[in-house]
């Protein structure tokens, strides 16, 4: 019974320490868990620990809390995909072997490294080994995005001289040693879950196919799913929109920026107001966008940094989010929390984004990097009557009872498989 | 004991040495009408033939006008006996003298001229009977010792002290080919001449002393180009891994009578760089169009002396069917190939079992062996070797073990398509072995003989369409060389695969 199971789950990092979405939905997963009676452990790569460790003695792994440990990282090589030192690996290997789990979960696999789970699958050959994959960074060197180094484009399949044209200070033979080791891996895995078809696709198109490879989406947290969805008046908030997250260059801040201007221009109405950076955070990224940060005028606020939990709250402030991203996004929590909070979208039309908000339904799409066409959609969004349709049909969230269901689902041993099968299943 | 009989008909005595099984060695001079219809021979009470006898100039010796010019001569006798006598013979007339151990060979050969010592020498390569010459006494190189230290060293291949000489470039191959490019500031005579002799140390493992030795150069061919003299022949390829040191002992004569000796340590080289030395025949700026043209020919020549060496031998190594191991008794040798990026040892950590369970042994080569070798260490199932260990055990294995040789970027593709079987089904069996050995030595492209394997393997699964050879990059001294080596690389590579394909 997948209910008695004993999981440990293996994570890139602690949400105590960052707050990525991955990490967040690791742990949202064991508290989830946890709360429902499970047997279940959370271990979480530390960068705290692994800054002290360059300096001090530390030990590899500490106990953080109830049933919640932490690890460093120190002795891993500079991509994070494998160790340099094999003493600290066998340490944390040994550690979690130790653990006697049924199952080990897996969110990611940088930080935690190829090598120390093919050591823990050699150490545990009759457990189970589940992994959620939240980007695709054994795919794509640059970051995972799947955007080329020149010009931002989208790349739609990973080659070895595709990869070389965006790094020709690399080899093929290491994009070859890359992939092997990183596919060989990931394929003795029971199960792969994606959190969506946008990146199981990718992935089977890389190769791996042949675990089980559910799509499930990441699980927002018993907390966020017991607040009511409110209704928003949408003669109220039809001509405001909200951007959340931080202001980096795949986020497509400065494509919203852009298009701010020219939809005002269609409906001076319009206001923006930017979720998660100050004013100085965006011009020091994006200096020429000064004039139209300046042209918006009082269309335009910045209210910084802002706490993960209240981001479902603080959209409902909103009429729209808007989720600009030029690379493909997987899955990304930001349009989980809008559908949440019940705040219909307006994403760029590809990937994850285009898969999780559906046209007309969840919100609307606008091509990829154009701020024309942003300006455009945010002009035609400002109508109450398309805000409130869009509202009206806007999907909310997997609950509790289908996740846990899912999970077990992938946690089930095989039919027919046997731990002698996983290295010859490569 | 000089002793001239009548004024054309003389012989002299310099020194006699006793020699290691009773024989002795005889050094002097002769002077006779017709040197080469006169005869030495010993008296004695019972037979001593005389087993060895080279003859050389001696221009130091002056003589009367009208007399014929002396030559200097070793003779090694089968032995010393009592009341013996050296004898000239010339027709009719005779010069004799005593034959009785005196003299200090040593500064006998040290004062006499260079050349003098060069023929000793190079008797001593040729005839095995003479090579106590150079281990007798507590001195390296025995007797010759203090001709040794008057040769003028080369400084890698810069000579100095040598007027109209710039550079003595000398390489050896795997195969055992000798090449010398002697380069000169101004053009050679066109009967400039260039002779060489081996000279190698051989360690003695029990005792840990060192034994000189002149190794006979064979196939020697030299050849006068406008600024350059080129000599190329071979020896057995068996002394490189045996010898402790190599040199070569030069006699160049660039121009006429004037002679210079030069002691040169010769550079381990592949076959593309000994080859490509034939056109680098200035040590100045880019050849003249004539120099160029009269070294390509050289090199057309040269190629065609190898291909009429090595061709046969690959040619039949070639057809040779891999014999089958019927008992599956032959142990299991794993070779990966081509681990140059440390990364391929992440590759290896995560798939070491698909190793551990098809070999009994491990040889790991290229620049990141250690690394991709540790992967397994670390495991402790399978022994790995790497390095010169590694090559040994490869060299060691042709005849008797099956090889299941991977490239390490090859592995990586059949491990990305899920297939890691297929990077192992192709092992190489002895007779595959033997043809690599052959291979690296002839036609080896670079010095690790792991590029060879990779060049073997290539054109084991070669495809139509897909050229059988890839051509040698390198800074080639002309295009044209390039072109000339890179055919011929090409054509030793393929000898016999035409058969194969049709077979």
């Amino acid at each position: 019974m997948a209910e008695r199971d004993k999981v440990c789950i293996i994570a890139h990092s602690h949400p105590e320490f960052s707050k990525g979405g991955g990490e967040l939905a690791a742990h949202r997963q064991f508290e989830t868990m946890r709360d429902a009676g499970r047997d279940v452990i959370f271990v979480g790569a530390c960068e705290v620990g692994t800054q002290y460790a360059e300096t001090r003695q530390i030990e590899t792994v500490m106990p953080f809390g109830d049933r919640e440990y932490v690890f460093s990282f120190a002795g891993m090589a500079e991509d994070k995909l494998a160790w340099e030192d094999a003493f600290q690996r066998r340490v944390l290997v040994d550690f979690l072997a130790g653990l006697d789990c049924d199952v080990y979960h897996f969110h990611h696999y940088w930080r935690l490294g190829a090598d120390l789970i093919d050591e823990l699958m050699e150490a545990r050959p009759d457990a189970r080994f589940v992994m959620t994959l939240h980007e695709m960074l054994a795919i794509c060197l640059h970051h995972g995005q799947m955007v080329k180094t020149r010009a931002r484009e989208l790349c739609r399949r990973e080659s070895p001289l595709r990869c070389l044209a965006c790094f020709p200070d690399q080899t093929l033979e290491r994009f070859a040693y890359r992939k092997a080791t990183l596919l060989s891996v990931l394929s003795r895995f029971d199960s792969v879950i994606h959190p969506s078809e946008f990146i199981r696709a990718r992935y089977r198109d890389w190769g791996l196919t042949r675990p089980r490879d559910p799509v499930v989406e990441n699980y927002l947290g018993d907390a966020m799913l017991a607040r009511p969805r409110r209704t928003a008046d949408p003669e109220v908030m039809a001509h405001r929109f909200g951007f959340f997250g931080q202001p980096t260059s795949f986020k497509g801040l400065d494509v919203l920026l852009r298009a701010l201007p020219m939809a005002l221009r269609g409906n001076p109405d319009i206001v923006l107001t930017i979720f998660g950076a100050e004013r100085e955070d965006v011009l020091r990224l994006f200096p020429t966008l000064e004039p139209m940060v300046e042209a918006a005028g009082p269309s335009l606020t910045f209210a910084g940094r802002y706490d993960p939990l209240d981001a479902v709250e603080l959209m409902g402030s909103v009429g729209w989010v808007v989720v600009p991203s030029i690379w493909w996004e997987n899955s990304p929590v930001v349009i989980q929390e809008a559908r949440r909070a019940g705040t219909p979208l307006i994403v760029s039309d590809i990937g994850g984004m285009a898969e999780k908000v559906r046209p007309g339904l969840d919100g609307l799409h606008f091509k990829r990097a154009a701020p024309v066409d942003l300006a455009r959609v945010m002009v035609d969004a400002a109508n109450p009557a398309l805000r409130a349709a869009c509202g009206a049909s806007l999907r909310d969230v997997m609950g509790r009872a289908e996740f846990l269901a899912a999970l077990d689902a992938a946690y089930a041993p095989r039919q027919g498989y046997s731990p002698e099968m996983r290295r010859a299943a490569e | 004991m000089v002793g001239p009989v009548e004024d054309d008909v003389q012989l002299g005595l310099d020194a006699i040495a006793p020699m290691p099984g009773g024989r002795a060695l005889a050094l002097g001079w002769v002077r006779a009408p017709e040197v080469q219809g006169a005869a030495l021979v010993v008296q004695a009470a019972g037979p001593c033939p005389i087993e060895h006898a080279t003859f050389h100039p001696r221009p130091d010796l002056a003589a009367a006008q009208d007399s014929p010019p002396a030559h200097g001569f070793a003779l090694l006798l089968a032995g010393l006996p009592a009341e013996g006598r050296l004898v000239l013979q010339a027709g009719d007339r005779r010069a004799e003298q005593p034959l009785q151990a005196e003299g200090d060979l040593a500064a006998l050969l040290a004062a006499r001229p260079m050349q003098a010592g060069f023929a000793l020498l190079q008797d001593c390569a040729a005839s095995p009977t003479l090579h106590p010459l150079l281990a007798q006494g507590p001195r390296p190189f025995g007797l010759l010792a203090d001709w040794i230290a008057r040769l003028i060293p080369a400084r890698g291949k810069v000579v100095e002290d040598a007027p109209g000489l710039e550079e003595a470039e000398t390489l050896t191959s795997l195969a055992g080919e000798v090449m010398v490019v002697v380069r000169g500031s101004a053009a050679f005579a066109r009967e400039a001449l260039l002779e060489a002799v081996p000279l190698g140390l051989l360690p003695d493992a029990t005792t840990g002393r060192t034994e000189a030795v002149a190794l006979p150069l064979l196939d020697w061919q030299a050849v006068a180009l406008p600024q350059a003299l080129i000599g190329y022949g071979r020896i057995d390829p068996a002394w490189l891994d045996r010898l402790a040191v190599l040199d070569l002992v030069l006699q160049v004569q660039p121009w006429g009578e004037e002679a210079h000796w030069l002691r040169c340590r010769p550079r381990a080289a592949t076959v593309p760089d000994l080859l490509d030395a034939v056109c680098r025949t200035t040590p100045f700026a880019e050849p003249s169009e004539a120099a160029g043209a009269a070294a390509l020919a050289q090199l057309r020549l040269l190629l065609a002396r190898r291909e009429a060496a090595f061709g046969p031998l690959l040619t039949l190594l070639a057809a040779q069917r891999p014999a089958p191991d019927a008992g599956g008794h032959l142990p299991r040798l794993g070779l990966i190939l081509a681990a140059d990026d440390p990364v391929a040892a992440r590759l290896f950590q995560v798939t070491a079992t698909e190793f551990e369970g098809r070999c009994d042994r491990l040889l790991v080569m290229g620049d990141a062996a250690e690394a991709v070798a540790e992967a397994f260490a670390r495991r402790g199932r399978l022994p790995v070797l790497v390095g010169a260990e590694a090559v040994q055990a490869l060299r060691e294995a042709a005849g008797r073990a099956g090889v299941l040789a991977v490239e390490a970027p090859r592995f990586a593709e059949a491990v990305a398509r899920g297939r890691p079987a297929e990077a192992f089904s192709q092992p190489l069996g002895p007779a595959d072995l033997a043809r690599l050995l052959a291979l690296h030595g002839a036609a080896g492209c670079e010095a690790a003989l792991s590029d060879t394997l990779a060049r073997l393997l290539r054109l084991q699964r070669l495809r139509a369409g897909e050229p059988a050879f890839l051509p040698v990059q390198r800074g080639w001294s002309s295009p044209h060389a390039a072109e000339l080596v890179n055919a011929h690389l090409a054509r030793l590579w393929t000898s016999g695969q035409a058969e194969m394909a049709h077979g």
